[in-house]
């Protein structure tokens, strides 16, 4: 221990031995008045609590250094004051000791109470230390990856333009080969840095309707690509008790999903609503597009696990490992149902404190 | 006069590339490059390296990198607004970090605009241009410089 912590454990012991003696003066003072018309009886009645709050406060030794005054204090300290001995008999001294052991049994009890708390306190503080180096190095990573990266776009998109007719159709390829894969591990930093937000932002959930936040994504992918129609049904007044960006980013990457597999459709549905799966309340998300293998289920949620290729569809990987997240940290459920080319079905269930829908 | 622009960046591969996209996009203004915050001072204060600088000829724009050696952009844009020779010039923040902090940190010590570096080359060129053609061309620079 460096001295400062030294000092301030001296001076914590000596608190706790102050209200230790605090404690057991004004118990002998309730016991000589008011109760002093209980005489020699009942020597103990005030000491008991008098000892269990020292433990409380002070730990094993407040309490073993109350319940040593406490049997000073009726031995010696009381008898003048009220003119007769408190323990006279074997019976006397039994109480005495039954006193003593019940005392130290809560003291020690009080100090295990108080060291599991200290281990609590001291693992959330490094799980904060943690998680504030975890955001210094996933910004530091983004940030710093994206600097060469541009580099290389860059320099690949000028030599394309500015020199492109030099060369041959396999090296215009070559170069188009790196620009597609610069762009590509952009959106995956772009990706990651945005699962790391998950991870490392507070939570503060309020109540969100999120039929409302359905509809406002939902226009926004329509105006991406006004060439599609696709048939939006939202049962309305839907509320939760979500963090709202949270909730915006889950619904962006939901929605994004049933917006991207049902691009190949002709008639392209999406329905958000509330329904009850093994007496839960869930909100589903419902696409009719290509849906999925119930077979590869387990890969639907994990970072960069993908069950189509790129060229089929396009992403990162990492959209529902982020709405995975987010539903997690808000105590919630998570889970999928589809069938290739027969649509998929997203549910998610959070633990129930909201209002509103059915 | 011709407009001068001061481009305060560090890393050799962006200002290349920066100096790239203004010339695609037809501008041909003098950029003058700094590579670090404490040269960037120098420069705007006539110091150091550019002692005996005319400072009456301010920049009419600064393009500035958060992610600088020594001296930081956040600093860098603090004196600039501190000084009363610089503190009306036009600042645009260019970096390529996203995060609101340093978004709203930008804001708050007063720059003009915030512009993220977009990785695509494409992107980046057209963010050139805009920029070159509002700042250079449609918006009324300040009358800086001592006072006389």
């Amino acid at each position: 221990m460096d001295r400062r912590d030294r000092k301030s454990a001296i001076r914590k012991a000596w608190q706790h031995a102050g209200v230790a003696v605090a404690v057991v003066v004004v118990a002998a003072a309730l016991r000589l008045w008011p109760l002093h018309a209980l005489e020699a009886r009942l020597a103990w009645l005030t000491f008991y609590p008098a000892v269990a709050v020292a433990a409380l406060y002070g730990g094993l030794r407040a309490g073993l250094l109350g319940t040593s005054l406490s049997c000073l204090a009726v031995l010696w300290l009381l008898p003048p004051f009220t003119g007769q001995p408190f323990i006279r008999d074997s019976t006397d001294w039994l109480g005495m000791a039954v006193f003593a052991a019940t005392c130290t049994l809560v003291s020690g009890i009080a100090e295990a109470t108080r060291r599991a708390n200290t281990r609590a306190q001291q693992a959330h503080e490094e799980a904060e230390v943690a998680n504030r180096e975890l955001e210094a190095f996933s910004y530091s990573v983004a940030h710093d990856l994206r600097a060469p990266l541009r580099g290389m776009n860059g320099f690949a998109q000028v030599l394309l333009d500015s020199y492109g007719d030099k060369l041959d159709a396999d090296g215009q390829d070559a170069l188009q080969e790196i620009l597609i894969n610069a762009r590509r591990m952009g959106a995956l930093i772009d990706a990651l840095l945005s699962l790391s937000r998950v991870t490392r932002s507070a939570v503060k959930p309020e109540s969100v309707d999120l039929s409302e936040v359905v509809r406002t994504i939902a226009s926004q992918l329509s105006t991406a690509e006004p060439g599609r129609t696709v048939d939006l049904v939202v049962q309305d007044h839907l509320r939760a008790e979500l963090d709202p960006v949270l909730a915006r980013t889950l619904v962006e990457n939901v929605l994004g999903n049933a917006w991207k597999f049902t691009g190949k459709v002709p008639a392209a549905r999406v329905e958000f609503g509330v329904t009850e799966r093994d007496h839960v309340r869930a909100f589903y998300v419902r696409d009719n597009g290509a849906g999925f293998d119930m077979a590869f289920a387990s890969k639907l949620f994990a970072p960069f696990q993908r069950l189509h290729t790129v060229a089929e569809f396009p992403g990162t990987g990492i959209g529902l490992a982020t709405v995975q997240r987010i539903v997690h940290r808000h105590g919630g459920r998570l889970w999928a149902e589809g069938t290739v080319d027969g649509g998929a079905t997203f549910y998610f269930a959070f633990p129930r404190r909201d209002s509103g829908g059915k | 006069m011709s407009k001068v622009i001061l481009l305060v960046e560090d890393n050799s591969s962006d200002e290349k590339l920066t100096v790239l996209a203004f010339n695609k996009c037809g501008i041909a203004n003098e950029i003058v490059v700094v590579r670090d915050g404490a040269e960037a001072l120098d420069y705007l204060f006539g110091s150091g390296k550019y002692a005996g600088r005319d400072t009456a000829i301010a920049p009419t724009l600064v393009l500035l990198d958060l992610g600088l050696p020594r001296i930081d952009g956040h600093e860098v844009l603090r004196r600039i607004r501190a000084d009363e020779r610089t503190k009306l010039i036009p600042v645009v923040i260019l970096t390529s970090s996203s995060e609101d902090e340093d978004v709203a940190r930008g804001y708050k010590l007063g720059a003009n605009a915030y512009v993220r570096k977009p990785v695509d080359f494409g992107e980046f060129a057209q963010a050139a241009k805009t920029l070159g053609l509002f700042w250079l061309l449609l918006n009324e620079p300040p009358r800086v410089g001592p006072p006389t």
